[in-house]
This record gives structure tokens, C-alpha cells and sequence, in this order.
């Protein structure tokens, strides 16, 4: 299977009249954005703005944030499964805009999501104050459920970054990467004294406002299934959580998936990368031991040597990552975790809320009991009351200068689990 | 099979439900009382997400057992007391939920029983 991804860098974007693509500058039509988001009938309205690096901004609550692309050659068009008919991702060219990012927001329920910093020191916490987001506030019709409001912000995301990315089909792209893996048979051939390496990526997967698909799929309804790279690299996986700003994975983030793409520049020189087991993070304990079972059982069929497993979220996800890590370790199989800690706001308490002997390799993304404060805004884009919602909880509180101290766990993408942040750690 | 909650969005399932006005942790202590008593967990006592763990409100499943002699399921007696252990550490940090936002951590707790329940084939 081989992937070309067509990076178009963008150095600005404007609202505009219609949508154009001309030396780095991004117009968008904007009107035309909105009724297109509008044909859906679930919807009430939809506003965009801008939110610029630098800017005095904070975006609260964000839902998803989402690369602009467009499908220029290949079976499958953008997101399939989901704003296109299912065909097979990962194939063909995609053309991309770099340095921009959709995002959603508007409040699906009070609690949840997270807050996102132009400027400030809450900027530096998130990948995604570095990008230039066009940012959807969308309203739902009256009457409409959770499940259905969740679904129709998700889609809007989708249908905005496959809408924005069409600009980019004639432009000519800065640089191509390529991504090219054929059959494991194949490949194990050519470089056969290699380690084997399977990545499995756990899924959150638990219900409302908890959930991920899989073409489209509610990945809750599925078992753990072997995709190639490219599939993961080209839309295949898509977000449908909010309930962790700090470790929750993008759509944006699963299409930059950072450990795939490390794995891919090993792939022949220290490793042979297998693929990507996607495998969900079950509420019921049969669940959690099917899931666990059956995500071992492909990387054994695999032939895996190893296997490097991250998590989605914390709490009960920390049970399926040790189990993973315990019967992937019996299996003979060496496993690398990589997850996020709450380890208390002076880092001394145990990180995660489940353990076992046979997990000897743990990388951390960072703790999301990490205290900060987040100075005001001049503008706010999103639901201002979504502030004084956050302040209410332990997350965090709002201080009578109408700065926000919260933990990095209110601050979008700042502990991905996936290692697509900018937090690092500190060898002591 | 009966659902152990705190939540009074929950109380009213078709479903046999034991509803007790206490703590997430208080909740716990209970269903632990009754995994000794040969119960045996069948979903997670714990949410998933930090954020999750500031709801007041918690729905947990139990297959309940009528035989006095029910061996202890030890997998599931070890759940719950990480979970209490968990639950009473963040318990220092925690500030009450805002009013606002009450009930949609009732909401989205039955929500996600819901989706326990269908998991299990009952719901």
C-alpha cells in the first residue's frame, strides 16, 4: 500500500468571499462554509472565527480539532466511512494543509471539555496554539439528544476540514511524503534478523461524549482489528470523545500519529513494523478481558517480537493497559507502554490507577495534575459560562484577576498519549 | 444482576437497581460489602478520565448471587478496592461540582450505563 501525503505549508488564513489557495495564503468562503455545515438539519447555526498564533484567544470548550485535506488520487476520498462512502484509506495522494487546524466547540454538556490558549503560558502546553484554527462555534436545534448534538459537531468538523481542503486539489504541494508498506510476508522477507513490531493503539470507547470510529464504526461495537499504517495516517480513525482535553486523541492527532510514524522511519533499518492493531477500552471487565485477549492473540499470529501499546484516557483505560502489558508480556512478547500520569499536583502520588509486574517499559507523556495559570484573554471564542464551568470542579478555579488556575488535564492536547504534544521529560 | 447507584436519574431503570443518596466512595465501600457477600463486578467501578472522576454520580453492575456459599471473585474485590484506594486519594483535591453542571454528570453517568447495559446484552 502506498500513501503520498502532499504537505501544503499555510503561513496565513483569511475569511473571505471564496475559497482560494495562493502562495501560502488560505482564503476561505466563508458564508459558503457555513450553509454547507447548515445543510445539516440538526444544526441551528454555525459561526467562524479565526484564532491565530499569538493571538489574545482562548477557545473553550473544544471538541475535535481536524487537519484540512483533500483526496487528489486513490479508491477513497476524505474520512471514509464517515463524510464519504466507505472505500479502503490509505492509498493514492492526499494533499494536506500544514500549520492549520478545524476545530469544533460548542458545549455538549458542561464538564468536559477542554481549554485551548493562543497566547500566554497556556500556549505552550498545546500543539494546537501553533496552528492557525479555524474555529466552528456550532449551535444544535432545540430538542436535539447528547448523541445526536455529538454526532452532528463531529461531522461538522469533518465536513469543514474535507470542505477547506478542497482549495488544496490543484495546489502544488511543498514537499510529498511517502508512505509504502506492503504485505508483512513481504516485508519480514527482506529484512528477516529484525525485530517485529506491532503498534497497539487503545481506544476510548465507553459511550456518550467517550468514543472513537473506525470507519465510521462505533469502535465500541468492534474487536481488535489489524490496519495498515496508511489507513490510520489517511482518515480511517476518527474522534468522538471530549472526555479528557489533556489526553483525549484528536482526529487531527490520529492523522499525525507520531509513534506510526516513528515506527515507519525504523521500518528496515532497526525494525519491522507489523501494523497498527487498533483495540477498544471496554466499561464491562468481560469486555476489557475479550478485548485484551484478542489484541495478544493478532500480535502473536503477527509474529511479534514486540509490541508498543498506548492508551486513551485514565481511570478504568489504566486496566486494559496493563492487561494488554500482562498477557502480551506472558505471551513472550516484550511491550512498551506509553501513557500519561495523575500523579498529584506535586507528582508524588501513584500515576495511574492500575499496575502489573510484567510492565517494565513505561514511557510518560506527562502529569495532568500539573498545576497552572492561565492569565485572561481578550477574546473568548466558545461558551464563556464554559469557564466557570471548568472553574467549578477540581480542574480548576478562576482567581479574582479572572486568571484561570487549572491542571494541564482542562489544557487541550497537552499530555497526548500518543506523544503528539509538547511536554518532554526530564532525566534526573 | 442489579445496578448499585448514586445517581436519581438512574433510579427509575426497567432494571433492578439499589439506589443509595451517598459518596461515589461510600457507594463503593457498599459494593464491596456485597462482593464479599459473593457478588461479582461486571462493569468498571471507575470512570475514564480524570475529569469523570469529579462526577458525584457513579452506576456500577453486579451479578448478585443467592448462594450463601458463593466463592469470593477476587478479580473483582481487587477492583473494587483500587478503586475506593483511587477514590479516596483524589477525594483531598476535590471541590464540589458546580450546580450547573450537576445534571449532566447525571446525564452522561447514565449514558454510559446505558452502554454498559447494552454491552452486557440487557440493555
Amino acid at each position: 500500500m502506498k500513501l503520498e501525503i502532499g504537505k501544503i505549508y499555510v503561513t496565513d488564513v483569511v475569511l473571505g468571499e471564496k475559497n482560494v489557495f495562493e502562495t501560502g495564503r488560505l482564503t476561505i468562503d466563508t458564508q459558503g462554509l457555513i450553509d454547507h455545515l447548515l445543510t445539516d438539519h440538526r444544526l441551528k447555526s454555525a459561526a467562524v472565527d479565526l484564532a491565530k498564533p499569538g493571538d489574545s484567544v482562548r477557545i473553550i470548550p473544544v471538541k475535535d480539532v481536524i487537519e484540512p485535506r483533500v483526496k487528489v488520487f486513490g479508491e477513497a476520498k476524505e474520512f471514509p466511512g464517515v463524510t464519504s462512502t466507505m472505500a479502503t484509506a490509505g492509498q493514492g495522494r492526499s494533499h494536506v494543509f500544514k500549520n492549520t487546524a478545524v476545530i469544533t466547540t460548542g458545549s455538549i454538556v458542561g464538564f468536559q471539555e477542554g481549554v485551548l490558549d493562543m497566547s500566554g503560558p497556556g500556549a505552550a502546553y498545546s500543539p494546537f496554539s501553533q496552528t492557525i484554527n479555524i474555529v466552528l462555534t456550532l449551535e444544535p436545534k432545540k430538542g436535539l439528544s447528547q448523541h445526536q448534538h455529538e454526532e452532528a459537531a463531529r461531522s461538522a468538523g469533518l465536513q469543514a476540514a474535507a470542505y477547506i481542503g478542497e482549495c488544496g486539489r490543484e495546489a502544488v504541494p511543498d514537499e510529498i511524503e511517502t508512505f509504502e508498506m506492503n504485505s508483512n510476508a513481504a516485508e519480514i522477507v527482506k529484512y528477516p534478523a529484525l525485530p517485529k513490531v506491532v503498534y497497539l493503539e487503545m481506544l476510548i470507547t465507553q459511550g456518550l461524549l467517550h468514543d472513537t470510529y473506525i470507519y465510521g464504526l462505533d469502535a465500541k461495537q468492534t474487536l481488535p482489528t489489524l490496519l495498515h499504517p496508511n489507513e490510520v495516517l489517511d482518515g480511517a480513525v476518527i474522534s468522538g470523545n471530549c472526555v479528557a482535553a489533556c489526553d483525549k486523541i484528536t482526529t487531527y492527532q490520529h492523522l499525525n500519529n507520531p509513534i506510526i510514524k516513528e515506527l515507519y522511519d525504523r521500518h528496515g533499518k532497526d525494525l519491522v513494523f507489523l501494523g497498527v492493531v487498533v483495540t477498544n477500552e471496554n466499561i464491562t471487565l468481560q469486555g476489557k478481558l475479550r478485548s485484551c485477549s484478542m489484541a495478544t492473540n493478532i500480535a502473536k499470529q503477527l509474529g511479534a517480537d514486540g509490541v508498543i501499546v498506548s492508551e486513551e484516557g485514565y481511570g478504568n483505560p489504566d486496566s486494559d493497559l496493563m492487561l494488554n502489558c500482562r498477557l502480551l508480556e506472558e505471551a513472550g512478547i516484550k511491550t512498551v507502554l506509553i501513557t500519561d500520569e495523575c500523579a498529584g499536583r506535586d507528582g508524588m502520588s501513584q500515576s495511574l490507577t492500575d499496575a502489573t509486574s510484567h510492565a517494565k517499559a513505561i514511557v510518560t507523556t506527562g502529569n495532568v495534575s500539573h498545576l497552572v495559570t492561565l492569565p485572561p484573554m481578550e477574546k473568548i471564542i466558545g461558551n464563556i459560562l464554559a469557564i466557570e464551568q471548568l472553574a467549578g470542579g477540581y480542574s480548576g478555579s478562576l482567581l479574582p484577576d479572572g486568571s484561570l488556575e487549572c491542571e494541564l488535564n482542562a489544557i487541550l492536547g497537552s499530555t497526548s498519549e500518543i506523544g503528539y504534544h509538547n511536554v518532554t521529560t526530564k532525566e534526573y | 444482576m442489579k445496578i448499585y447507584t448514586n445517581n436519581p436519574e438512574v433510579k427509575n431503570n426497567h432494571l433492578p437497581v439499589v439506589y443509595h443518596r451517598k459518596s461515589c466512595e461510600e457507594l463503593l465501600i457498599i459494593l464491596r460489602d456485597q462482593i464479599h457477600l459473593g457478588g461479582k463486578l461486571l462493569s468498571d467501578p471507575m470512570p475514564a478520565s480524570r475529569r469523570m472522576l469529579e462526577s458525584p454520580f457513579r452506576s456500577v453492575v453486579l451479578a448478585t448471587s443467592k448462594n450463601k456459599g458463593h466463592p469470593l471473585d477476587i478479580h473483582s474485590l481487587q477492583t473494587i478496592e483500587k478503586a475506593i484506594r483511587h477514590y479516596r486519594r483524589i477525594k483531598e483535591l476535590k471541590t464540589p461540582a458546580a450546580e450547573t453542571v450537576l445534571a449532566d454528570f447525571q446525564q452522561v453517568d447514565k449514558q454510559l450505563l446505558n452502554s454498559t447495559l447494552k454491552e452486557l446484552g440487557i440493555g
